[in-house]
């Protein structure tokens, strides 16, 4: 899963830091790392992953907590409905 | 003579049981591995926060404590591909599972366009690009040569 680029601009750098809300403070966090973590325990495909990634940083654009110009933009390069990280070993349980 | 004796067939006992374990045929259980690879610049503390909140969310996903190998910090082409290294020592042999990539970090490439362009990762604030804090995503894979059946998730924040 990588950083979706615009036409043009395949070969920038993308990523990109912000200061989240974190028990009263703010803590520093990449905001691709943030939102992936954050969506990570409701995953089940890579797709779903994405897709969670998507809907938490459209909430907190909502909710003022995430300036637009920061919100991710991801796409998955190869098979979206490969199981997320962990989801394998929790289907054989 | 007896505890000898005692000792010469514990002795026995225990190579049988070695050698039984080196031959034993590899588990069929899924495994699975997580890399957790941060590499900031001076005065960048965003990473070390990511690292920390994706450890415990691998954990909280059902990774153990030893399924997740973690390097920070100042690294370089020598500290990174000896990290590689042990991974692909550790999944030698795996017939299914799963590993997880992932980094957070500054990033670079040659080329002038997309279709030549060659990624890498970029572990010092160098503008000579020095090739001892530079390492290409094509020299990473070739370095992990995760086998056959292995499913890979790479995210990189970088």
């Amino acid at each position: 899963m990588v950083l979706k680029s615009q036409p043009g601009a395949e070969l920038s750098c993308r990523a990109q830091n912000y200061r989240f809300d974190h028990n009263g403070t703010k803590l520093e966090r990449g905001v691709t790392s943030y939102y992936a973590i954050k969506a990570l325990p409701g995953a089940t495909s890579v797709e779903s992953w994405l897709r969670l990634i998507s809907e938490l940083s459209n909430l907190d654009i909502s909710r003022g907590s995430l300036r637009r110009s920061y919100q991710p933009f991801l796409q998955i390069l190869g098979d979206e409905s490969a199981m997320a990280p962990g989801e394998m070993r929790s289907q054989e349980r | 003579m007896n505890k000898k004796l005692i000792r010469l067939s514990a002795l026995l006992l225990l190579l049988f049981t070695l050698s039984a374990i080196a031959g034993a045929p590899v588990s069929d259980k899924p495994h699975q591995l997580a890399l957790l690879i941060v590499a900031p610049w001076e005065g960048e503390v965003a990473m070390h926060n990511d690292l920390i909140a994706m450890r415990e969310a691998l954990i909280l996903r059902g990774f153990s404590k030893t399924e997740v190998l973690s390097l920070e910090g100042r690294l370089n082409r020598s500290s990174f591909m000896s990290f590689l290294e042990k991974a692909h020592r550790r999944m030698a042999g795996w017939r299914q599972g799963e590993l997880f990539f992932y980094f957070g970090g500054h990033g670079i490439y040659t080329g002038s366009n997309v279709s030549e362009a060659r990624p890498g990762l970029w572990f010092r604030q160098d503008l000579q690009q020095n090739p001892k804090y530079t390492v290409y995503w094509d020299e990473v894979f070739a370095k992990l040569n995760v086998p056959e059946n292995i499913k890979v998730t790479l995210l990189p924040d970088s």
